[in-house]
């Protein structure tokens, strides 16, 4: 089936997501912007202005009610999913990277950047109860990174951990009720930056991307690599799909590198991996440039990906790939 | 002779593949076992994955 292109950025898309019934698509892109859509037709339902820097992040309540964003403005943002109306904002030395609602949308996660002078945290606030809850801007615990700047982060199964991939392709697990460090592991290449982290459905492991060209199954609690899918280009994203046992990855040279290579091809396509066996299914080709991020829809009946190109392209998988099993 | 080969690397293919899911069942049951306990205890329901229901469309 055709995708259903969005056109409603003017510069390159930084994170997609899912509502958590799957109905709506919010994207965040440098333009300062976050759009959300309808998924099933890629209407434009409405936009969240007020940010004054690229956006990088977004995080959507699982009731829908409250989207959570970050960007380079040094801000993160609560916002009206409805009305579009700004809620709340938490002010930061650095951007914001990275934010994330934990299970029961009582605490929010922000990964912000080191900077000279400031070292990067993953800082816990609580969600504010009411408008002027201004007690909700003092942060629950601040965990400072030392070795590497975190990257991104998520929360586990009931927020028991709370999980950081790093810079130096090292990912770290703490204590996520009091923000207490439990252990480090190098899983990439050293130095190679890990740029993404999404979780299984029930979020008993996830999967990292990373520039060292591979992505990685991680569990949760023994917090060991238990899948390992190689790829032949820089990754920026990954996620897994429910109902089928696939990983979906995309990626691709940076602009700056393309000359460099000796071919000149970008590698701008989304690939499927079969979670399990390691091994690559398909790819989709379609943006211009490298991919950004990969969203899988809840329900898993499709993805969107959204690139440096500025475009969003939205996927409804075909009937085959439901049916589609390994001939054993 | 070639056929051979092929057939039996074939066999030996789908044999690791049987393998590897079979191993990822196990791991999966008693992951899931394990959280069901953890989840039980705190009295948080379980997550899964919500139907593919056909989405209302409101013209």
């Amino acid at each position: 089936m055709r995708p259903i292109i969005l056109q409603g950025h003017e510069r390159p898309l930084t994170q997609i997501k899912y509502n958590h019934d799957g109905d709506l698509l919010f994207s965040c892109a440098k333009d300062k912007v976050i759009n959300v859509w309808f998924s099933h037709n890629g209407e434009r339902l409405g936009t969240y202005e007020g940010h004054t820097g690229a956006i990088w992040t977004c995080d959507i309540s699982k009731n829908s009610a409250l989207m959570v964003s970050g960007a380079a403005d040094n801000t993160m943002r609560l916002w009206d999913v409805k009305t579009g109306k700004q809620l709340f904002k938490w002010e930061f030395p650095t951007a914001v990277k990275r934010v994330e609602f934990n299970e029961d949308d009582s605490r929010i996660l922000a990964v912000t950047e080191q900077r000279m002078g400031f070292s990067g945290t993953v800082t816990v606030v609580r969600v504010p109860s009411f408008e002027n809850d201004v007690a909700a801007e003092t942060p629950l615990y601040v965990i400072t990174t030392r070795e590497s700047k975190a990257t991104v982060a998520g929360w586990s199964y009931l927020s028991k951990y709370l999980i950081t991939g790093h810079d130096d392709g090292s990912v770290s697990r703490y204590d996520a009720k009091t923000g207490d460090y439990l252990e480090s592991k190098q899983v990439h290449n050293p130095g190679a930056s890990i740029t993404d982290l999404q979780f299984s459905v029930d979020r008993t492991y996830f999967v990292t991307a990373c520039k060292d060209t591979t992505a990685k199954a991680i569990d949760v609690e023994s917090f060991e690599v238990i899948k390992t899918y190689l790829t032949d280009t820089p990754l920026n994203t990954s996620s897994i799909t429910p109902v089928q046992d696939f990983v979906v990855v995309g990626g691709g040279q940076e602009a700056r590198d393309v000359t460099t290579t000796a071919s000149r091809q970008g590698k701008f396509e989304t690939r499927f991996y079969h979670a399990i066996l390691e091994e690559e299914l398909g790819r989709v080709k379609g943006h211009f440039g490298p991919i950004n991020t990969i969203a899988v829809h809840p329900k898993g009946t499709g993805y969107a990906s959204g690139g440096e190109d500025g475009y969003v392209r939205v996927h409804a998988f075909d009937k085959n790939y439901f049916d589609f099993k390994y001939t054993l | 002779e070639d056929i051979a080969e092929t057939s039996s690397a074939n066999r030996e293919l789908a044999a690791r593949r049987r393998n590897l899911i079979s191993e990822w069942q196990r791991y999966r049951e008693e992951v899931t076992a394990r959280v069901a306990e953890e989840r039980a205890a705190v009295g948080q329901p379980l997550h899964s994955v919500l139907p593919a229901d056909e989405e209302e469309v409101i013209q």
